[in-house]
């Protein structure tokens, strides 16, 4: 038997039986086994990765904020080079296409 | 009311029948979701409202962590003698890693990273499940009610379908608040 298969059985069984009839009115108490079975099982590889996963973002409010202050940016630069002095900052921030 | 952007979720203005009654606590910063969703977790499994976001979002940045990444979160809650289970989750409801597992069984709520906008994880996002709905024998229905700590109206809910899409986007990424035993290294018998 491998090791995954190991840890599927030995999960299985500390947790087995533990199905209600219906969701607990309070979070339902773990075992010292059962703990200790879940530390070991959130340090598999595929578990582990989690560690790093980030949540910054907000909603598609803060998103489409941003593109708005990304755009009030450029028009306030726009505004203060003039016209002449727009055509030239485009043409040089396309010259390396 | 659909959010601009988003797969159908839409707001509720009552916990569904059979959601944990989770409170709510909104995130102060764009970046302190996941602050918000571990707080309202702990404050769940603590029964009263012992932690207050502004001041974990305090203390993570006092300590020179990052109040956006799981394992932060996770050593910070350690020093407060709560444990933060970071599991890759599954939408089903076998141990250890099925979202509906720890929810209807064993009545945790469960906190989850997903992207509504894509595939860019800089929209990556932390809400708290508190409820969920199995599709019917016909394969229809199903759905997810959830916390969003950074929403005009906070209770949200989707179809399964819709979640499961958002959540792979966020890597699967599951965390549960638990107390340990008081002496983890105890036998049960």
């Amino acid at each position: 038997m491998n090791r995954h298969a190991r840890l599927s059985a030995i999960v299985l069984t500390l947790f087995a039986g533990t199905a209600l009839a219906a969701t607990p009115g309070r979070p339902a108490a773990l075992t010292p086994a059962q703990y200790r079975a879940l530390v070991h099982i959130e340090q598999q590889p595929e578990h582990a990765a989690v560690l790093d996963v980030q949540a910054t973002y907000t909603s598609e409010r803060d998103r489409s904020m941003e593109a708005t202050r990304l755009s009030d940016d450029f028009w306030t630069v726009a505004y203060d080079a003039g016209l002449p002095g727009s055509i030239l900052i485009v043409l040089i921030c396309a010259a390396p296409l | 009311m659909l959010s601009a952007g988003c797969e159908a979720s839409r707001r509720l203005d009552t916990y569904p029948a059979g959601a944990l009654a989770v409170q709510y606590e909104p995130a102060s910063d764009y970046s302190a979701c996941l602050v918000a969703s571990v707080t309202m977790a702990a404050n769940y499994l603590a029964g009263e409202h012992r932690y207050a976001e502004p001041a974990m979002l305090a203390e993570l940045r006092q300590a020179g962590l990052d109040p956006s990444r799981a394992g932060d979160l996770k050593r910070h809650l350690s020093g407060k003698g709560l444990h933060l289970l970071t599991l890759a989750g599954r939408l089903e409801g076998r141990p250890p890693a099925g979202l509906f597992y720890w929810l209807r069984e064993r009545g945790y709520p469960v906190i989850c990273v997903i992207n509504r906008s894509g595939t860019n994880l800089a929209y990556n996002h932390a809400v708290v499940v508190i409820g969920a709905q199995e599709p019917s024998s016909e394969r229809t229905g199903g759905a997810v009610h959830y916390l969003d700590p950074s929403a005009d109206e906070p209770l949200q809910t989707c179809t399964l379908a819709t979640f499961e899409e958002m959540w792979q986007r966020g890597q699967w990424a599951m965390m549960v608040v638990l107390k340990p035993p008081a002496d983890p290294s105890e036998s049960d018998g």
